[in-house]
């Protein structure tokens, strides 16, 4: 896969990726919502293997359609007093869908319009050379990176220790 | 057959669109959650194609989508705890009314 990708597992990944997305967003229960959200994760996990990014490709399983639906199902069971709290109303306000259809339409025409210098595929960064700019020149931001989840964990510590006990 | 960089992209914009959509559109907080992921997805997938396909962005293309994931990972779990922390809250004023 160093020059070229392969069009058909692209095509593949590509419709189970936005197939699932859509049936995500339409559909009202929200346990097999997070259930098509998990599909689209690892579809989009495949879409990273073919571009060579097996390291994102891994994290974005292991977050995607590992921790997060994990998490998103336990909120729902949590927070969902009767079964009929897991079903999401569905309704498209206009105003909503012509703000979203706008902002892909300028996207896909900026796409198609601005010419990309390099076209072909380069050779992929491996995990090693990965590895090694992230303790380099990617340093800070790697170190930043981890004081936003420090911060995170704090915060949903704090948040969720519970009501009496502030 | 083959692909280059347009069709990854062109799949990225979709997928933002949709979680745009489902963002502006949906009432709840784990809807728009939800949405907030395919858009970060979005994203995602368009920087590690600009790593594959431009030699500029070869290595910052895939740190940067590394550290979107984190961002993102961050933001929906801090955003879903805050609401079970709401609904527990509204849970125990309802029940001292």
């Amino acid at each position: 896969m160093s020059g070229s990708l392969p069009m058909i597992p692209f095509a593949v990944l590509a419709v189970a990726a936005l197939g699932g997305a859509l049936r995500m967003t339409f559909v009202r229960d929200g346990v097999r919502a997070t259930l098509w959200m998990l599909e689209v994760a690892v579809a989009l996990s495949g879409l990273l293997l073919l571009l060579s990014a097996e390291y994102l490709a891994g994290a974005w399983l292991l977050v995607g359609a590992g921790v997060l639906p994990l998490l998103l199902l336990s909120a729902i069971a949590l927070t969902a007093r009767r079964r009929s709290d897991a079903a999401w109303p569905l309704d498209f306000p206009v105003a909503g869908a012509v703000i979203a259809v706008a902002a892909c339409a300028a996207i896909v025409g900026a796409v198609l319009t601005v010419r990309v210098p390099a076209v072909s595929a380069v050779p992929p960064a491996g995990v090693e050379e990965l590895g090694a700019a992230l303790f380099s020149t990617m340093g800070w931001p790697f170190e930043l990176a981890g004081i936003v989840l420090l911060a995170v964990i704090l915060g949903v510590s704090w948040w969720t220790r519970g009501g009496r006990a502030r | 057959m083959t692909v280059g960089l347009t069709p990854f992209l062109l799949v990225g914009a979709a997928l933002f669109g949709v979680g745009l959509l489902g963002a502006l559109s949906r009432r709840g907080p784990f809807p728009a959650l939800m949405s907030l992921q395919l858009m970060a997805a979005a994203i995602v997938l368009d920087l590690a194609a600009f790593a594959r396909f431009s030699p500029a962005a070869r290595l910052s293309g895939q740190l940067l989508a590394l550290l979107a994931i984190v961002v993102a990972s961050a933001e929906i779990v801090l955003v879903a705890a805050l609401t079970v922390a709401w609904r527990r809250a509204a849970d125990c004023e309802r029940g001292e009314r």
